[in-house]
């Protein structure tokens, strides 16, 4: 086992009137358990709001739990050199005043590869697709999609155990995202990594991922084999969710 | 029908370290009125830069070599800013590709939303709020009281994408470019906010630009199809004609990688 979710819930005050006073929460994470062994790859659905996103966070430890636990084991040492992640808002999530060149340099000095950098990330941006021009460039000089294969070079770069993607392939064309699910399942085969894959594009998990959870209003509505959950789901919400991506 | 807009021989690099990265090498697109058309092309193509260059909304970097956007018999890149300011925003409104980054942290949604309304209508800052709640429903958010209170990073990735749409609704401008609008949307809101800009389309009857890499968005809504490939237009047609026979290689090269269950 790599992680454990125990009875996780994320409570966030609705502040209504002019004194702002919490006249309610929203229950973005509402009493979330689960396991993950090495190797595997969660893939997580749900509809907008259910709480994908802060669930992430949650695993991070970028935010708080209200109650419940997240337990690391087996692989994972320490949270920081282990666990990457993709953020789902590229723009929002890289350093604006940094270039490409040194945010993707930092993770090969933390990990003493100083020498090695400048060749390992040559070979990691044709990994995702670019070219090494964009490298001089800030995150605001580059496309949409660009900026999407950076992030995920970045957290690729890292050699993480653990590896959170939350809508990795938003900003991409077809055959990118062909591209990039190639390099993830090459990459749980010859590296070992473990992936929570974060997606609403039904057909995109269905072929990455070896177990699906699904949510619903931050409760999870079925969890199995991908295979069973979207062959045979159980609950009427996997197949309105189903039915609806056809 | 009537051109509504124009875009004729565009080319735009952006200097760099003294060398020019050449975005848009020769651009011509036509947009007529009340029709949907969509640009679709491999990531980094140009549509982006496509899309903002028809208001000039470019970095100080972006250098406009060639080219004329005719947009109600002028040529909006020698439009003057006052000209320019009118006309963003309230004849062409944006849905810009990240939504999230280009709301204003700062600021509650509602505040940005009224604003936005107040900015280019002529009403009362108590109409705009009315005006406002009601977009943010009509884009399908549900609990829109709290959501004009919230702050950006208070919202999912969706419910921002959600906040755009819904300052598109409300703007009915003549011309959206609508950039990658629902990227962050299950499939069911996705269709259902679709159907309500739709609806809009057609009760104001103004033109959408709809960029997107959904090609299956692309066949069920888009009249015409324009491909993009290194900063220019290689094919453009009506929807079913492109899908049913592509003629340039790399249209058939998006069309083959459609990945199906
Ligand atoms: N910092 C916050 N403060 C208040 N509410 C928040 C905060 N972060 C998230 N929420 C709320 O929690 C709920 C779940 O949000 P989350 O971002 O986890 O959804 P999601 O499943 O990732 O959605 P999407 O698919 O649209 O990205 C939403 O209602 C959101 O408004
Ligand atoms: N400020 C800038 N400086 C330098 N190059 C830029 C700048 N902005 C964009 N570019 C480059 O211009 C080209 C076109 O970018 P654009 O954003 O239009 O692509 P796109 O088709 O929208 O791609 P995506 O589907 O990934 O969003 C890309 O190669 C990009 O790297
Ligand atoms: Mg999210
Ligand atoms: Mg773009």
């Amino acid at each position: 086992m790599i992680l454990e979710v125990k009875g996780l819930k994320k409570y966030f005050p609705i502040e209504q009137g002019i004194f702002r006073h919490a006249s309610g929460f929203v229950k973005a994470i509402d009493g979330i358990s689960f396991s993950l062994n090495e190797k595997e790859t969660l893939g997580i659905v749900g509809e907008s709001g259910c709480g994908k996103s802060t669930l992430a966070k949650l695993i991070l430890r970028l935010l708080n739990p209200d109650a419940g636990e997240v337990v690391f084991s087996g692989l994972i040492r320490e949270l920081r050199k282990d666990v990457g992640i993709v953020f789902q808002d590229p723009l929002l999530s890289l350093d604006p005043r940094m270039r490409l060149k040194d945010m993707l340099r930092e993770p090969f000095l933390a990990r003493g590869l100083k020498r090695k950098a400048d060749s390992e990330i040559g070979s990691l941006l044709g990994e995702v697709g670019l070219g090494s021009d964009i490298l001089s460039r800030h995150p605001a000089q580059l496309s949409g999609g660009q900026r999407q294969r950076a992030c995920i070079a970045r957290a690729l770069a890292s050699r993480p155990k653990l590896l959170v993607l939350d809508e990795p392939l938003s900003s991409l064309d077809l055959i990118a995202q062909k591209q990039i699910l190639e390099l993830l399942s090459g990459l749980r085969k010859r590296l070992e990594l473990t992936y929570i894959f974060i997606s609403h594009n039904i057909a995109v998990v269905k072929q990455i991922s070896t177990r699906v959870m699904v949510m619903q209003s931050g409760k999870v509505v079925e969890e199995g084999m991908a295979r069973e959950v979207l062959g045979e789901p159980k609950s009427e919400y996997t197949k309105k969710l189903l039915e609806a991506a056809k | 029908m009537n051109k509504i807009l124009e875009i004729k021989n565009l080319h735009i690099h952006f200097r760099h370290h003294h060398q020019a990265v050449k975005a848009l090498e020769g651009v011509d697109l036509d947009i007529y009125e009340g029709e949907i058309l969509a640009l679709v092309g491999q990531s980094g193509s140009g549509k982006t830069v496509t899309g903002l260059s028809i208001t000039r909304i470019l970095p100080p970097s972006a250098e406009i070599i060639n080219g004329e956007v005719i947009f109600g018999n002028q040529d909006l890149l020698k439009a003057g800013p006052a000209r320019i300011n009118a006309i963003r925003g309230r004849d062409v409104a944006y849905i810009f590709q990240e939504a999230a980054a280009s709301l204003n942290p700062v600021l509650a949604i509602g505040r940005q939303v009224a604003e936005s309304i107040m900015l280019h209508q002529n009403k009362t800052r108590k109409e705009a709020w009315d005006l406002a709640l009601d977009a943010l429903t009509q884009a399908r958010l549900s609990r829109p009281e709290s959501i004009m209170r919230s702050y950006p990073h208070q919202l999912s990735g969706g419910m921002n994408q959600r906040v755009m749409i819904a300052m598109a609704i409300a703007a009915a401008p003549r011309l959206l470019i609508a950039d990658e609008p629902t990227t962050a949307l299950d499939v069911t809101v996705e269709s259902e906010v679709i159907g309500e800009l739709l609806e809009l389309r057609e009760k104001f009857n103004f033109s959408i630009l709809f960029i997107t890499h959904n090609l299956s968005l692309v066949e069920k809504f888009a009249h015409r199809v324009a491909i993009m490939h290194r900063g220019r237009i290689v094919e453009q047609g009506a929807s079913r004609r492109i899908f049913a026979s592509p003629v340039h290689p790399h249209t058939r090269e998006l069309i083959d990688s459609i990945i199906r269950i």
